[in-house]
């Protein structure tokens, strides 16, 4: 067991200036993550968030259904605003290497963006893979948000250019087997980052640096997984963009539906 | 149509064995932590729960059982897969042909285990949360052959890559097949609930998945180095479903 994983009190304790029903998003992202959504009860949903108060889900967000949505939602709006500004940058930048690979490097990016603002409590990708939310941008359940888009945008021109080189035959073939699984690794580096963080002496400042390696690692991968022998690596490195966008981002901004209150 | 319980499915064979196919059942459908003994000794057909205690002392015991039900027959698998290597590409060997090594013989596992096919989905619940099963392993003789080709697999990759990098890339690629493994087997698990789907399209089904994933797998793990090959791995997979499977039954 991961020590940060398997300490309720000290999850409190980390979130104890958050609202209660802020908490409680924070709380079943961290229970869907671990134990799944069969597993995750409304015991340890509300320990983790803090409260004895046993109606307090049905209170604030009405049943379970609804707060797991909840918690999808507020880190997606962070989502969606890293995307809309790498896509402002992506416009301005010139490079050689195709496409495909700047897309994808937008989709990853944007999670380790949320990874390196909620260390060390980083379940979302694990929460995502649970819920088999396969990707958020294909999920579509936010289209009702105004701020929702440029992460639709950003994967459907990846889809687009991936089209673009393979021709649909094999774009159809392709696109069901390696790429659906991506948060695999999300929820599997998501793991180990937890487990470093767990022993002494860890650098948060450290891992940062290893997701934004990380995000271009996993890039590759995936358009290699897709490409094949037409694959090419990045010509240069790409991680100044992801610290530009990083640095226009700032903190992020999480979206709390109003609930009951 | 739902599938039939484990009892129903195998009433031939002993209880103790028919726990372990109802606990793989359970964890692949409900994660472990979202297992529970009550359902898996209902499934199993027994109504009483001191039937794990009598067979497997404890519920920890009896998911290492479950994760060495299978695990005998993989490694045949991968034995015999690397002989016909061996006797046909012999010091040609590339990246491919171990990865077909090491995830056929998963592929033959799910072919013969349709339609109660939850192996894969089981083993990404259990290796994933248990990375330390590795050394466990050692205590079989038997288990050798799986071991012979990761080792030959980072190999290949080390001379290509360096070490570093070899096994970066191994520990990124890893997950990603191992939700491949779970969706190609839930999607025939769930094609098997149409009667006109027979073991024939199951495994032409699984003969072309497992020639995609030698591709797409070794790409993946040498980018920019990759070349695809021409061995006819379609005839291989399709020749290694002849071969039953051998079953392990922890007694100790």
């Amino acid at each position: 067991m991961i020590a940060i994983d398997d300490n309720p009190s000290a999850f409190v304790a980390h979130f104890k200036d958050l609202p209660i029903p802020e908490r409680m998003l924070l709380s079943i992202e961290k229970q869907v993550a671990l134990l799944g959504r069969d597993g995750a009860r409304i015991a340890g949903i509300l320990e983790n968030a803090g409260t004895r108060n046993g109606a307090a889900v049905q209170h604030y967000y009405g049943d379970k259904d609804t707060l797991i949505y909840a918690a999808f939602i507020y880190r997606y709006k962070a989502y969606n605003d890293w995307c809309r500004h790498y896509l402002e940058l992506l416009e301005h930048h010139d490079s050689a290497t195709p496409n495909l690979n700047y897309r994808v490097l937008g989709l990853t990016g944007a999670w380790a963006y949320l990874c390196k603002h909620s260390l060390p409590y980083c379940y979302h990708a694990g929460f995502i893979q649970k819920m088999g939310l396969t990707n958020p941008g294909t999920s579509g359940i936010a289209s009702d948000y105004t701020w929702n888009g440029p992460t639709r945008i950003l994967l459907d021109s990846a889809l687009a250019a991936l089209e673009a080189v393979l021709g649909n035959e094999l774009y159809t073939k392709r696109i069901g087997l390696g790429a659906l699984h991506l948060v695999n690794v999300w929820a599997a580096k998501e793991r180990s980052i937890r487990e470093a963080l767990s022993s002494p002496g860890a650098e948060r400042q450290t891992i940062r640096h290893q997701l934004d390696h990380f995000s271009v690692e996993m890039t590759e991968t995936l358009c290699a997984n897709l490409l094949r022998e037409k694959f090419r690596p990045f010509e240069s490195s790409p991680l100044e963009l992801l610290h530009q966008t990083d640095a226009r981002c700032g903190e992020p901004v999480w979206h709390i539906e109003k609930v009951n209150q | 149509m739902a599938l039939k319980r484990t009892a129903h499915l195998f009433p031939d064979l002993a209880l103790k064995e028919r726990l372990l196919i109802a606990a793989e059942r359970d964890i692949a459908l409900h994660s472990l932590p979202g297992s529970r003994i009550q359902r898996v000794v209902k499934d199993a057909g027994s109504a009483n729960i001191s039937a794990i205690r009598y067979h497997y002392g404890d519920m920890s015991r009896l998911q290492d059982a479950v994760f060495f039900y299978r695990y005998k027959a993989i490694n045949r698998y991968a034995d015999i897969i690397m002989q016909r290597w061996s006797a046909e590409v012999r010091d040609q060997m590339r990246v491919q042909h171990y990865v077909f090594a090491i995830f056929a013989p998963r592929c033959l596992i799910i072919y013969h285990t349709l339609p109660a096919a939850f192996y894969c989905a089981c083993a990404e619940q259990l290796e994933i949360l248990k990375p330390d099963r590795i050394n466990d392993q050692d205590r079989h003789p038997w288990f050798a052959p799986l071991r012979n080709c990761f080792a030959g697999l980072f190999k290949q990759m080390s001379d290509q890559l360096g070490g570093d990098r070899a096994l970066e890339r191994l520990q990124l690629v890893a997950p990603l097949t191992a939700g491949m493994l779970t969706q190609q087997e839930r999607e025939l698990r769930e094609a098997f609930e149409d009667s006109q789907f027979t073991r024939a399209d199951a495994a032409q089904s699984l003969t072309s998945f497992i020639c995609e994933v030698v591709e797409s797998l070794t790409a993946s793990l040498l980018r920019e180095h990759y070349q695809p090959i021409d061995t006819d791995f379609a005839t291989a997979f399709h020749d290694m479903t002849a071969i039953p499977p051998e079953w392990f039954i922890d007694s100790d």
